[in-house]
């Protein structure tokens, strides 16, 4: 900028950019009804909200609108109301994502009208997750196409789409992140502590629970679950979904799980000796796994 | 960088019917048009809506351009300054479309800067009060040369005229600039509030999810 009295230049806010493109996108290829008013002419007073009508979706407003913005085109039925819709690049098609919380049914519908046999599923995932592909098998010929101003708090890609080499006939399946609804588990999580997480920022390991609990209550998220993790001298553990009372206040944090929006799981270094149910639980698990390939934990003899 | 395509080469593939063509295209210039529209707006979320319109309207006229350029940036300005003389019918005329917009997120994200938005658009309010005093022309022509940082031979593409025409008038946009600015110091306030806008068209940078009437 040559005038210092003139703000400092900024991107799109979150997400927008993938957004306005998708819907740029959408529109470019939308089948043509009728042409653009030019300026000045009449027409009805219809005249609806952009946000009437949809369902807000909370949580990772960034990697959240890359994904539900992104996809409209198509190859046969392209319309706005599709969930995938298609568009031509070379010798690829690039399918997008518009609707990430439409059913599995319909998903599929879509790539079927766009020629493919792709299985898409949409798991509901923490927010840091949220447009990222949890799981691909069986599409070499796929790849993802990523939002250019989006990364996940890991700094991986946030896949917005899908390109398909043309003429694909294989069978694939993609399991892509999208935001969880109010109260729905997550089915992926980064830490909670990660950025867009319910926690970003708060450290909480090595607290006790005592203290973790102040710090989670602080930021208006919830303890759904106290995970206990219990361990034998051999390494032998086991993890045991305990009741609040039963948790001893200064035993230790090793870390907070999301659980679902606004939820998290709290994960515990306890003190003291196996209570005799969890060593019972964890002895009628058998041995652990050795560590060296043909080994046993009786050798020697 | 190796055999990135131009901006040429992506509008000649996007007027072919590569609609992806089109979109990198958006990627490499939104930020540019955003910025310029919030320069002549003073409000980030009106600079958003008309920088969606923009390239709607620079894709409705895809086939009357081949541009002269690598770059498509010029052309793009030149069709923003269209839509800003007009925004508010080049907006009912992209009324349909924009009303197709997937839904914005309820949630604001921290890393937006909200507050810091807040300042610019004040910020910038103060700094139109003088501007927009200057014929419409000299307010292209700082906005492009001085704000947006376009050179004369770009600001001539994006203006539609020669390159002297676009230095004489640069010029003099300066010096009456001057003048203005020295007779109003002193008296320099910020633009109140639905001056720069239409009554009910303020809104923050990141809307909440209710219904514009």
């Amino acid at each position: 900028m040559t005038d210092p009295l003139i703000p400092e230049e900024r991107d799109l806010p979150s997400g927008r950019h993938a957004l306005r493109k998708a819907h740029l996108m959408a529109e470019m290829t939308r089948p043509v009804t009728s042409p653009p008013q030019e300026p000045g002419s009449a027409r009805p007073s219809r005249r609806r909200s952009r946000l009437a009508g949809r369902p807000a979706i909370a949580a990772a407003a960034a990697a959240v609108a890359a994904v539900a913005a992104t996809v409209v085109t198509g190859q046969n039925a392209s319309t706005a109301q599709a969930a995938v819709t298609c568009s031509k690049d070379h010798d690829y098609v690039v399918a997008r994502i518009m609707d990430p919380l439409a059913g599995h049914e319909r998903l599929r519908n879509d790539f079927r009208a766009c020629g493919f046999d792709i299985d898409l599923k949409l798991v509901p995932v923490s927010p840091s997750v949220v447009g990222s592909i949890v799981m691909m098998e069986g599409g070499q010929k796929i790849d993802t196409v990523d939002d250019p101003s989006c990364r996940t708090a890991s700094g991986a890609q946030c896949p917005i789409g899908l390109r398909i080499e043309a003429g694909f006939t294989g069978k694939a399946t993609v399991v892509l992140g999208r935001a969880a609804r109010s109260g729905e588990p997550y089915a992926s999580t980064n830490t909670s502590t990660a950025k867009g997480e319910a926690l970003e920022g708060v450290s909480v390991e090595g607290r006790t629970v005592a203290e973790a609990e102040t710090m989670i209550a602080q930021r208006h998220v919830t303890i759904a679950r106290y995970n206990v993790q219990w361990s034998l001298p051999d390494g032998r553990g086991y993890g045991d979904l305990t009741s609040r009372p039963k948790i001893d206040p200064a035993w230790r944090v090793t870390s907070v799980e999301p659980y679902a929006p606004g939820q998290v799981v709290l994960m515990i270094d306890p003190a003291g000796p196996v209570p005799s149910d969890i060593r019972q639980k964890i002895e009628g698990a058998g041995a652990p796994p050795s560590a060296v390939p043909g080994a046993t934990a009786t050798s020697g003899s | 960088m190796d055999n990135l395509p131009t901006d040429a080469e992506l509008w000649r593939r996007a007027v072919d019917g590569d609609t992806e063509a089109f979109g990198v295209i958006f990627d490499r210039h939104a930020r540019a048009v955003y910025n310029h529209c919030f320069r002549r707006t003073a409000d980030w979320s009106e600079a958003e809506d008309i920088t969606s319109v923009v390239f709607l309207e620079a894709w409705r006229r895809h086939g009357e351009l081949s541009p002269e350029r690598d770059s498509a940036l010029p052309w793009l300005l030149g069709v923003a300054n269209n839509v800003l003389r007009n925004r508010y019918r080049a907006k009912r005329s992209h009324r349909d479309a924009l009303d197709r917009m997937p839904a914005l997120s309820a949630e604001p994200d921290p890393a937006d800067d909200i507050a810091g938005r807040i300042d610019d658009e004040h910020q910038m309010r103060r700094v139109l009060v003088a501007v927009n005093r200057l014929p419409l022309a000299d307010q292209e022509i700082l906005s492009l040369c001085v704000w947006a940082g376009l050179s004369y031979d770009d600001a001539a593409i994006a203006l539609g005229l020669s390159v002297g025409t676009v230095r004489s008038r640069l010029s003099r946009a300066r010096v009456r600039l001057r003048e203005l600015t020295a007779s109003f110091r002193g008296e320099a306030r910020e633009l109140p509030a639905g001056t720069a806008h239409r009554p009910g068209e303020r809104h923050t940078a990141l809307r909440p999810p209710v219904e514009e009437s």
